[in-house]
């Protein structure tokens, strides 16, 4: 009896000091990967810092003028090209609406054919 | 006591098994179960601790920093529509330590052939030093740390520093300021922080990222109204010129320009003496936009209605001056005229008749006479006239013998237009409801709303004309000031200014320009007066900030006479 006992104590030192070794090592897997996770996270941070401040410098009004002005053709907005919805005219009755829908498709059939 | 008890067999009799069967064994069978049952515990036990274990939840973070530099030590600046105007970046920093260095002459040649910035005599002048550190470069290129690094010098490291950028660069230059090279606010709003105390931490506290601050200003209304300066300062070749704009409601300062001004990453220039800050800290006499508040006082105080007469025929005498007009009208000027023809001699007549007490308290309510409160440091106090004599009051209402800055000009000039609410002008981002609490009542609604049709009344007819545009409904207010000069007031060198509000039937904005000794040019048939200069500029501000500041045009008030805006009050 007492040898059964003794046995299963010394069995159960290895097997319990296998789990300890091998929780020891998985742990520590783990906290490496958590260290380098973190790593990683401090650096995207800085880098995001790093991509706003480039993002407003291109964004300045300044350097956007400038581009506008040398690559576009716009002119500034002036005061009468707002117009509010009251400005919108009032839309036409249902025949005049298919009769210009009609116009606009036999036109486009002359276009199509002149093409071909 | 029995396991003390000595055996009575020998033991050798009962072969191997003989050890065992002992009848010591007793006691020895009763130590070791003592021993074991102890194994036993000491197994539960770690068999207990393994289950805790296994359930157990780690420790919150016991805070490693994993960079050496904490991204954020002072936090960002914000325009008023979240776009950064001032950060934090991360840059290298080169030192040296002279002991380590093995080879001082290849050291210095090999640094400086990589970085040709870094003379030789000032290598030499570093790398001689009794030191174990002295700072070589502050703030370098990643390509330019990585070039020194893989020399692989001795004795030479890096350390990551913050510095600080500014995404909007000379367009908010005098707002938000710079920070010297410890990254401590020196001038704008970034010395407003380190005045709150949220300014720069020192590299290794423990700091989340810091909230930023937002602002008042709108950067795209800020560069507008730059890019629109510097183009009138051109065209008229002024020696100097400022505007700024505020909203009505809220007391903000939606964009504030001086030119020259300087490039915040190189504060140095920001040292010159004609880089200063005008619109906060620049002191003048305003001259005839001064007369808004006269006329304001006369009608607030029932010293005068829109019709009440002054005669103004002829100049006024005092001593051996006169005070006349310029292109004097020769006639009696209603309060009305007087205003629209920008009248001398009505306007001092005006302030006499207040009286010397009711004109100074009148200054000093809308805060003409002491220092505005705001955030930014830059502020100047009123230049007052020492003792104050019945011809100051008389000067002053002309706006000539008081100086103020032009953001005292801006913000009396909402208090006009805005129902009579004097706001103090603030920096920071603020809601109306807070503005309310800053409020102070100084004039009656029914005289701001006369101050109104005044100043539309001006565009439409009067010597403000160039500064309409169209669909904006502008109302405002021109002033030119002969500088005061070693031998008196000189008539060739003019300060114009102009006091704008838009749109004037329900104000929102305040716009005041100012320009520093301007030119007639061909165009202006060689006048050089504030409508001639200063209210076209104002016209080109506004046309460009209204749409982004989400003013509806609105065609049909253009031909409207200003009358309407009268209706309200009878």
């Amino acid at each position: 009896m007492i040898r059964f006992v003794e046995v299963m104590m010394v069995a159960a030192t290895i097997v319990v000091a296998i789990a300890l070794y091998a929780v020891k090592y998985d742990t520590g897997h783990v906290a490496r990967n958590i260290a380098g996770l973190k790593q990683q996270i401090a650096e995207q941070r800085e880098e995001i810092v790093i991509l706003r401040a480039e993002w407003s410098l291109l964004n300045q009004p300044g350097r956007l003028q400038r581009l506008a002005e040398e690559n576009l053709a716009l002119q500034p907005v002036q005061a009468g090209q707002m117009k509010t919805y009251a400005d919108v005219p009032e839309m036409p009755p249902a025949e005049a609406l298919t009769d210009l829908v009609e116009r606009s498709l036999s036109s486009l059939e002359r276009v199509e054919s002149g093409r071909r | 006591m029995r396991f003390l008890a000595r055996p009575s067999s020998k033991p050798s009799d009962r072969g191997i098994r003989g050890y065992f069967d002992d009848p010591l064994d007793v006691a020895t069978r009763r130590r070791l179960k003592i021993v074991g049952w102890a194994f036993i515990a000491g197994f539960a036990l770690i068999a207990a601790r393994l289950v805790d274990f296994a359930e157990f939840t780690p420790p919150p973070e016991a805070g490693r920093q994993y960079s050496a530099v904490v991204p954020h030590a002072r936090p960002d600046l914000l325009d008023r529509n979240g776009t950064i105007v001032a950060t934090d970046i991360k840059v290298a920093s080169m030192y040296a330590d002279p002991r380590r260095i093995l080879d001082i002459g290849d050291t210095i040649d090999q640094l400086n052939i990589a970085l040709p910035e870094l003379s030789r005599s000032f290598l030499r002048e570093r790398l001689s030093r009794e030191r174990d550190f002295v700072w070589l470069k502050r703030g370098m290129t990643p390509r330019a740390q990585a070039k020194i690094h893989n020399l692989g010098l001795p004795g030479i490291g890096f350390i990551d520093e913050l510095r600080r950028i500014y995404p909007a660069g000379r367009a908010l230059a005098h707002v938000v300021g710079y920070v010297n090279v410890d990254n401590q606010g020196q001038a704008g709003m970034e010395k407003y922080l380190d005045e709150l105390g949220i300014g720069a931490r020192f590299p290794g506290a423990r700091t989340a990222d810091p909230s930023p601050v937002t602002l008042s200003v709108d950067l795209r209304v800020s560069h507008a109204m730059r890019d629109e300066l510097i183009a009138a300062m051109e065209k008229f070749s002024a020696k100097a010129a400022g505007a700024v704009v505020l909203d009505v409601e809220t007391g903000e300062v939606l964009g504030l320009s001086s030119l020259p001004d300087y490039d915040p990453h190189n504060p140095k220039e920001s040292l010159e003496p004609d880089r200063i800050n005008r619109i906060s800290k620049g002191v003048f006499e305003f001259g005839s936009t001064f007369k808004a508040f006269t006329v304001a006082m006369a009608l607030d105080e029932h010293v005068a209605t829109l019709s009440t007469s002054y005669d103004a025929r002829t100049p006024i005498r005092v001593g051996r001056q006169s005070i006349g007009d310029y292109h004097a009208k020769k006639s009696y000027l209603t309060l009305q005229e007087i205003f629209v023809y920008s009248s001398n001699i009505g306007a001092a007549k005006m302030a006499l008749d207040a009286g010397i007490e009711t004109h100074q308290a009148f200054l000093r309510r809308i805060g003409m006479l002491d220092r505005i409160a705001t955030e930014l440091p830059e502020t100047s106090d009123p230049l007052i006239p020492e003792p104050w004599r019945p011809v100051s009051t008389m000067t002053i209402a002309f706006g000539h013998g008081l100086g103020v800055t032009p953001l005292h000009a801006a913000t009396a000039a909402a208090a006009l237009v805005n129902g009579g609410h004097l706001i103090a002008p603030t920096f920071l981002k603020r809601s109306r409801a807070e503005a309310e609490l800053y409020a102070k009542q100084v004039i009656s609604a029914d005289t701001s709303a006369k101050m109104r049709y005044l100043m539309r009344l001006n565009v439409l007819e009067g010597t403000a004309r160039k500064a309409a545009v169209a669909g904006y409904r502008v109302g405002g207010k021109t002033g030119t000031a002969e500088k005061a000069g070693p031998r008196g007031y000189d008539s060739n060198k003019l300060l114009t200014t102009f006091i704008a509000t838009f749109p004037v039937d329900s104000p929102r904005y305040v716009v005041v320009v100012l320009l520093d000794e301007p030119k007639g040019i061909k165009e202006t048939h060689g006048y050089a007066t504030s409508g001639w200069n200063a209210a076209p500029t104002v016209a080109g501000i506004i046309g460009r900030i209204a749409p982004m500041l989400g003013v509806v045009p609105d065609d049909q008030a253009d031909g409207q006479a200003a009358d309407f805006l009268l209706a309200a009050t009878n």
